[in-house]
C-alpha cells in the first residue's frame, strides 16, 4: 500500500524529527529527575509516528511505536520508573524504529519481535494496556493542531460489536491504537434489569481525534460508517458534552429505541462529565515545526550558490574594467558602489542559508560516548562548546565521520579505565570535548581528552613494523614529524583492533576528508595528560582565497590556505640558497631545509629555460606550502594576484590527475586548473627531511617536543615593544613605500595589487607605544584568513622563531592580544590577529543564521 | 538508426552523430589544456559556466595526426542527467544534417580496426558518400 | 458463579468470565436472589476472577446494578481488573455504581 512517494517521504521527514526527539530526550532523562515535560514530549512524538505510520499501513512501525508508547504511559503516569535498563531497551526499540523508517519499503519484512519482547517484560504485570482517558481540553486542541481529525462515533454494545465478535475492551484497545479518546458516554437506560439482557443494549457514544480518514476509521474500528460522523475542528468542549447528551441518532438504526433524551437512572445519572486530566499536561508542546522557517529543496540552494559566485566574478570583472574610467561617465561612481555593495550582501546572505550549526553534528555524540564507554567499561563526561557555530551545510555533512572517528579513539585509545584513572591521581571520570569556536575566515573545532596523550615511542614502533619508515627515517625524525605518522595509510596504535573504533584505516582517512574540505587537521598531545585534535575549517566551500601562477606560460589556481610564504631567489643570495641532498634539491632558508618541488616536473610541463652553465638566471620563485607538519617548497615561473575563486568540482575524467582538486573560471572566462598540494606532494614521492625543531637567527629556544609548538613571526611597530603573531596566520610579508599610503577619512588605505587594502597600525588598538617612524621603508603583514583585505602596518621584521610552547595569557589580558612570551629573557607580546581586525573595523553582523530561525 | 545524423568531417573523414545527442555547436573556442590528462582529452572550455571536457575523437580512434587545434570548433553533447559532466569534442568543420533511414545503414565493414569497431556503431551509406557513425557511449566512456 | 449473603451484602462471586454463555446459565439464578428480599442492603459483584468481559457480559453488569437498585439495594463491583475497571471507566459506568 506504499503508493504515494512524496507523502511517504513527508512522513519519513517527520518521523525523523520525532525519533530524534526520543533519543534526546531519553539521554536527558537517564539518571535525572522524572522531568514530565519530557516524558510528554516523548509520548507526542511517538504516537505521531504510529498515528501516520497506521495510516500508510506500516504495521510493524505501527507496532513498535505501540509498544514503545504503552511503557511510556506507564512512566507517564509514574506506575512505572524510567530505569537504565528500560532507557536502554527504549534506544534500541527507537534506532530500531529509525532502521525501519530510513528503509521504510522494506519494513514491513523485519522482525521487531525481540523489541517488543524486552519493552514488554517491563510492562509485565500489567494484563494489557492501559486505556486512554479522556484527557479534556489540553489533549484535544493538542492533538488537532497536529492534523487530527474529530469524530463522533455512537455504537451499540451487542448491535454493532458483539455481533461482530468484538469485546468491548478490544474495541477500546483499536481506538487507542489510531487515537485519543476525548470525551465518552453510554446510555444504560435501555437495560431494564437482567430481563432481557440479551435483547436490551447499551449505547455507547464517544468524541475521539485520529489522524484517520473516516472510511479508514470505519475500517479500524470494524463499524459501518454510518456510525461514525465527522465533527468540526473549532468545537468546543462544552459542544462536544452537549452532543453527547442528545440524541443524536442516525436513521439507519433500527430496534427498539426509545426516542427521547437519555434518561437518569435514580440519583446518579449517566451524564458527561469532562474529566480531569490524570496527569498534568503542557500546554504548549515542544513542535519542531517553527513556523518561521521553510523547506527548500537543497538543489535550490546549490543553484543559488552558484549564481552568487558568478554574481561575485562578474562584479569584480565590471570593476576592474571599469576601473579609470569611471571620471569619464558621470554618476557611474555611485551606481558602481551600489552594485558592488549589493553584490557583496546578496552573496553573503545567500552563504547564510546554507550555514548551519554545528550542533547538528555534535548531537549525536551524547549516544555515542554513552554506548562506547559502557562497552568499555569507562566513565567518560562529554562537553560540547560551540554548538550555534555554523558551517556550510555540505562541510557539515562531510564532517560526520571525521569527527565521529576521533570521539570514537579519544574514547578507545584516550581515555583510562577508571581504576588506572584513580590510580595516577586523575579524577574518574574522563573528560572529552568537542569545542567549535569562529576565528576570523575559518572554524575551529577541537575534540579534547584528558587521557593517557600519545605515546610517540609506540607511534615510531608502529611506523617501523608497518614498513612505513625506515629505522633511519626514525632516526631523522623530529617527534612532531613522528606525530603526524599517526595519519600514515595502513596504521594503527590499537594493540587489539577492537570493534569499537575499528581498523588502521580511521586516521589518515579523516585527514583526508578534511583536508578536501580545504581545511587541516593538527595534533597536540601531552602523555598522561590529552590529546587535542584541532580541525580548522573554512566557513563555505566554494569561494576560495587563490594564488595565480604560472608554469610554462600556463596559468595555475593554488588554494592559499597552504601557503605560507612566498620566496624570491635571486642569484647570488646567499640567505636563501638552493643546496643538494641526496640528489634532491632542497631550499636552505633561515637555516631550515626545505625540499624543493618544481611545478613543472609535476605537470609534465618544461622548467623555465636556463642558461649554459645550467644556472638559474633569473630570479627563483618558490612558495612555502605547509601541509600538517609537512613544509616543502613549490617553484613556479610567475606569481600572479590573489583571487577569490569559485571552487567549480573536477569532471570524473580528469578525476585521477591527483594534482588537481577542482577547476576555477577565470575573471577573463578562461579556466584554470585549482592545484593540489596533497596530491603535488605524493607524486613528488618527497621522503621529507626532519623537521627537528632547529631554530635560526640570533634567537634560540628550547625545543619541548611533546608538547604544543608554535611558529611565531616576530616584529615592531613604531615603538620598542617587540611583537608577535601566530606564523600560520600569516599570508605574507610585504615590503612598501611610506609614500603609497592614502588617508581617507579616519583610515588609511594603499593600493595593493589593484586593489585597495585596509591599512592597520598596531598602536591605533593596543596598549604600545607609538613613536614617529623612522624610515620610508616599512612593511605589511598580510594575515591568511579573513574576507576582508586589511594589512597590520610594521616598521621592522625580525624574523620567525619555532618551538613556542607557552604563551602566557594571565598576566596580560588586553584585547587584540593573546598574550606573552619569553623570547631570549625579554617580554614579547602576541598579537590576535582576528581581535585586531575586528578592533580596526569592527564586522556588522555577529556570525549568521536565517532570519528567525 | 533512424532520424536525422550531424555529419562533421575529422581527420578528413566523414563522420555522424545522432541528433538528438547533440546539444550545441562552438565555434572557435578557447580551451584550457590539462596536463597530466589521458591524451585523448584536450582540455576544458567554458560554456556559460559550465565546464565542458573536450575529447580527441581522432586521438581516441588511434588516427595519427589528432585533431585540428587550431581553429577549434566543438560539438557539444547533451548530458546524460542533469547533472552529468558536460562532454564535448573538437571537428574540423561541421558537415550537413541529414535525414537517414534504417535501409541505408550497414554494419562496419570488416576492414577497420579494433578501435575503430569499438567505437563506431555503423556506416550510413548516402549518395556516394559513407558516413561513420559515432557510438557516444562507448567513445566518452572513461574506464580507470 | 457463587452467590451467598455475607453480613449486610450479597455477594455475587464470579468464577470464569463474563461471557454470553455464563450469563445465560447465571441470568436467572442472580435475578432470583437480589430479588428475594433478603436481609442484606448491598449487592457486590465480586469479579476477581474474572479476566475478560463481552458485550452481554456488560450488559449483564449493568442488569444486575439495575435490579439492585430496582429492589433498593446499592450495587458495587470488587475485584475488577485494570482493563475492566478501565472500560467501565470509558463507559461511565463508574459514575453510576462503584467499581473497584
Amino acid at each position: 500500500m506504499l503508493q504515494n512517494e512524496e507523502f511517504i517521504s513527508e512522513f519519513v521527514e517527520e518521523a525523523l524529527t520525532h525519533i530524534e526527539t526520543v533519543e534526546n530526550n531519553l539521554l536527558h532523562l537517564e539518571g535525572e529527575e522524572l522531568d514530565l515535560d519530557l516524558v510528554n514530549d516523548i509520548f507526542r512524538a511517538v504516537h505521531s509516528i504510529k498515528g501516520t505510520a497506521g495510516f500508510f499501513a506500516l504495521d510493524n512501525i505501527v507496532n513498535l511505536a505501540h509498544t514503545m508508547e504503552n511503557l511510556f504511559g506507564e512512566v507517564r503516569a509514574e506506575r512505572l520508573e524510567l530505569t537504565t535498563n528500560m532507557i536502554d531497551s527504549l534506544l534500541e526499540a527507537n534506532d530500531m524504529l529509525l532502521y525501519m523508517v530510513e528503509h521504510v519499503e522494506d519494513s514491513q519484512n523485519m522482525d521487531i519481535s525481540k523489541y517488543i519482547e524486552r519493552l514488554n517484560v517491563f510492562l509485565s504485570g500489567k494484563d494489557a494496556p492501559k486505556e486512554e482517558r479522556a484527557h479534556g481540553q489540553d489533549t484535544l486542541r493538542e492533538s488537532l493542531k497536529h492534523g487530527h481529525r474529530l469524530y463522533m462515533v455512537k455504537i451499540y454494545l451487542n448491535r454493532d460489536l458483539a455481533k461482530q465478535g468484538i469485546t468491548p475492551i478490544a474495541f477500546f484497545n483499536n481506538i487507542a491504537s489510531i487515537g485519543n479518546i476525548i470525551e465518552s458516554k453510554s446510555d444504560i437506560s435501555h437495560v431494564e434489569g437482567l430481563h432481557n439482557v440479551f435483547d436490551d443494549d447499551i449505547e455507547l457514544a464517544f468524541v475521539f481525534t485520529t489522524v484517520l480518514e473516516k472510511k479508514l476509521v470505519a475500517q479500524a474500528l470494524d463499524i459501518p460508517l454510518s456510525n461514525i460522523e465527522e465533527l468540526d475542528k473549532d468545537i468546543s468542549k462544552g459542544q462536544i458534552d452537549k452532543l453527547l447528551e442528545e440524541d443524536g441518532r442516525e436513521e439507519t438504526r433500527q430496534g427498539k429505541e426509545k426516542k427521547g433524551p437519555l434518561q437518569k437512572a435514580n440519583t446518579k445519572g449517566v451524564k458527561a462529565h469532562p474529566t480531569t486530566p490524570s496527569s498534568k499536561l503542557p500546554t504548549t508542546p515542544s513542535s519542531k515545526l517553527v513556523e518561521d522557517s521553510i523547506r527548500v529543496h537543497i538543489n535550490l540552494l546549490n543553484d543559488l550558490m552558484n549564481l552568487a559566485s558568478e554574481l561575485v566574478l562578474g562584479r569584480n570583472q565590471l570593476l576592474r574594467t571599469m576601473e579609470g574610467h569611471t571620471k569619464a561617465i558621470p554618476g557611474i561612481e555611485s551606481i558602481l558602489q551600489n552594485i558592488d555593495h549589493i553584490t557583496t550582501e546578496l552573496q553573503e546572505k545567500i552563504m547564510q542559508t546554507r550555514m548551519q550549526p554545528i550542533g547538528n553534528v555534535f548531537n549525536k555524540f551524547p549516544r555515542i560516548i554513552r554506548d562506547i564507554s559502557k562497552n568499555l567499561g569507562k566513565e567518560i563526561e562529554l562537553t560540547m562548546d560551540g554548538v550555534d557555530v555554523e558551517l556550510d551545510k555540505s562541510i557539515i555533512e562531510a564532517l560526520g565521520d571525521p569527527l565521529t572517528h576521533l570521539v570514537r579513539n579519544a574514547v578507545d585509545h584516550g581515555i583510562e579505565k577508571p581504576e588506572v584513572r584513580e590510580q595516577l591521581g586523575k579524577p574518574k571520570t574522563g573528560r572529552v570535548s568537542l569545542k567549535a569556536y569562529h576565528e576570523g575566515g575559518h572554524v575551529t573545532i577541537d575534540v579534547s581528552d584528558d587521557g593517557a596523550g600519545i605515546d610517540i615511542d609506540i607511534i615510531k614502533e608502529k611506523a617501523l613494523e608497518k614498513g612505513i619508515v625506515s629505522q633511519m627515517e626514525l632516526d631523522e625524525m623530529g617527534d612532531r614529524e613522528a606525530l603526524s605518522l599517526l595519519f600514515a595509510p595502513g596504521f594503527s596504535t590499537a594493540k587489539t583492533v577492537t570493534d569499537v573504533s575499528g581498523r588502521g584505516v580511521g586516521m589518515d582517512v579523516v585527514k583526508t576528508n578534511i583536508e578536501k574540505l580545504g581545511g587541516s587537521i593538527e595534533i597536540f598531545t601531552i602523555k598522561g595528560g590529552g590529546t587535542t585534535f584541532r580541525l580548522t575549517l573554512p566557513l563555505t566551500l566554494a569561494i576560495i582565497s587563490s594564488l595565480i601562477v604560472e608554469v610554462a606560460g600556463q596559468h595555475f589556481a593554488l588554494p592559499q590556505i597552504n601557503l605560507q610564504e612566498m620566496v624570491r631567489i635571486k642569484p647570488g643570495d646567499d640567505t636563501r640558497s638552493i643546496e643538494y641532498i641526496n640528489e634532491s634539491e632542497v631550499l636552505r632558508l633561515r637555516g631550515n631545509l626545505l625540499p624543493l618541488i618544481y611545478l613543472a616536473d609535476i605537470l609534465g610541463l618544461p622548467r623555465k629555460a636556463t642558461d649554459e652553465g645550467g644556472n638559474m638566471d633569473s630570479i627563483m620563485r618558490v612558495l612555502v606550502l605547509k601541509l600538517g607538519s609537512k613544509r616543502f617548497g613549490l617553484v613556479v615561473d610567475s606569481i600572479y594576484d590573489d583571487e577569490e575563486i569559485l571552487v567549480k568540482p573536477l569532471p570524473k575524467f580528469l578525476k585521477e590527475c591527483r594534482c588537481y582538486s577542482g577547476v576555477t573560471i577565470m575573471g577573463d572566462g578562461s579556466i584554470a586548473m585549482i592545484l593540489d598540494p596533497q596530491g603535488i606532494m605524493e607524486m613528488a614521492d618527497l621522503k621529507f627531511i626532519g623537521d627537528d625543531g632547529v631554530t635560526d637567527g640570533e634567537i634560540d629556544i628550547p625545543s619541548m617536543s611533546d608538547s604544543i609548538a608554535y611558529d611565531m613571526l616576530l616584529f615592531k611597530a613604531s615603538g620598542p615593544e617587540v611583537l608577535s603573531v601566530h606564523l600560520s596566520q600569516v599570508a605574507r610579508v610585504e615590503e612598501i613605500q611610506k609614500s603609497k599610503i592614502e588617508t581617507i577619512g579616519d583610515r588609511e588605505y594603499m593600493s595593493y595589487r589593484g586593489r585597495p587594502l585596509m591599512i592597520i597600525r598596531p598602536e591605533d588598538h593596543l596598549p604600545i607605544q607609538r613613536r614617529g617612524e623612522s624610515g620610508e621603508k616599512l612593511y605589511l603583514i598580510i594575515p591568511k584568513y579573513g574576507e576582508s583585505r586589511v594589512g597590520i602596518l610594521v616598521e621592522r621584521i625580525y624574523d620567525t622563531i619555532h618551538g613556542v610552547t607557552d604563551i602566557n595569557d594571565k598576566d596580560i589580558k588586553v584585547p587584540g592580544l593573546h598574550g606573552s612570551i619569553l623570547v631570549e629573557d625579554r617580554v614579547v607580546l602576541v598579537v590576535s590577529i582576528d581581535e585586531l581586525i575586528d578592533m580596526a573595523c569592527p564586522k556588522l553582523y555577529e556570525g549568521g543564521g536565517i532570519y528567525g530561525g | 538508426m533512424e532520424g536525422k545524423v550531424l555529419t562533421f568531417y575529422l581527420c578528413d573523414r566523414l563522420f555522424g552523430i545522432d541528433i538528438t545527442m547533440v546539444k550545441e555547436i562552438n565555434r572557435n573556442i578557447k580551451y584550457t589544456p590539462v596536463p597530466r590528462s589521458r591524451d585523448y582529452i584536450v582540455g576544458l572550455f567554458n560554456m556559460r559556466g559550465q565546464v565542458v571536457t573536450l575529447f580527441d575523437i581522432g586521438k581516441r580512434l588511434e588516427y595519427e595526426e589528432g585533431c585540428n587545434k587550431n581553429r577549434p570548433t566543438c560539438i557539444t553533447l547533451k548530458p546524460k542527467t542533469p547533472d552529468a559532466d558536460l562532454v564535448g569534442f573538437l571537428i574540423d568543420r561541421p558537415g550537413d544534417v541529414l535525414e537517414v533511414g534504417d535501409h541505408e545503414c550497414e554494419p562496419l565493414p570488416a576492414n577497420i580496426s579494433a578501435v575503430e569497431a569499438k567505437f563506431l556503431k555503423e556506416v550510413i551509406k548516402k549518395d556516394t558518400e559513407l558516413i561513420m557513425l559515432i557510438d557516444t557511449e562507448e567513445i566518452f566512456q572513461h574506464e580507470l | 458463579m457463587n452467590i451467598e449473603v455475607d453480613g449486610e451484602s450479597l455477594v455475587i462471586e464470579l468464577k470464569e468470565d463474563l461471557t454470553a454463555s455464563v450469563v445465560r446459565d447465571n441470568l436467572d439464578r442472580a435475578k432470583d436472589s437480589i430479588e428475594d428480599n433478603g436481609q442484606f442492603s448491598s449487592v457486590v459483584l465480586d469479579i476477581s476472577n474474572v479476566k475478560s468481559i463481552d458485550s452481554i457480559g456488560v450488559t449483564f453488569v449493568v442488569g444486575l446494578f439495575k435490579t439492585s437498585t430496582d429492589n433498593d439495594k446499592s450495587f458495587q463491583v470488587v475485584g475488577a481488573s485494570d482493563d475492566i475497571a478501565n472500560l467501565f471507566s470509558i463507559m461511565k459506568l463508574d459514575e453510576v455504581f462503584t467499581v473497584q
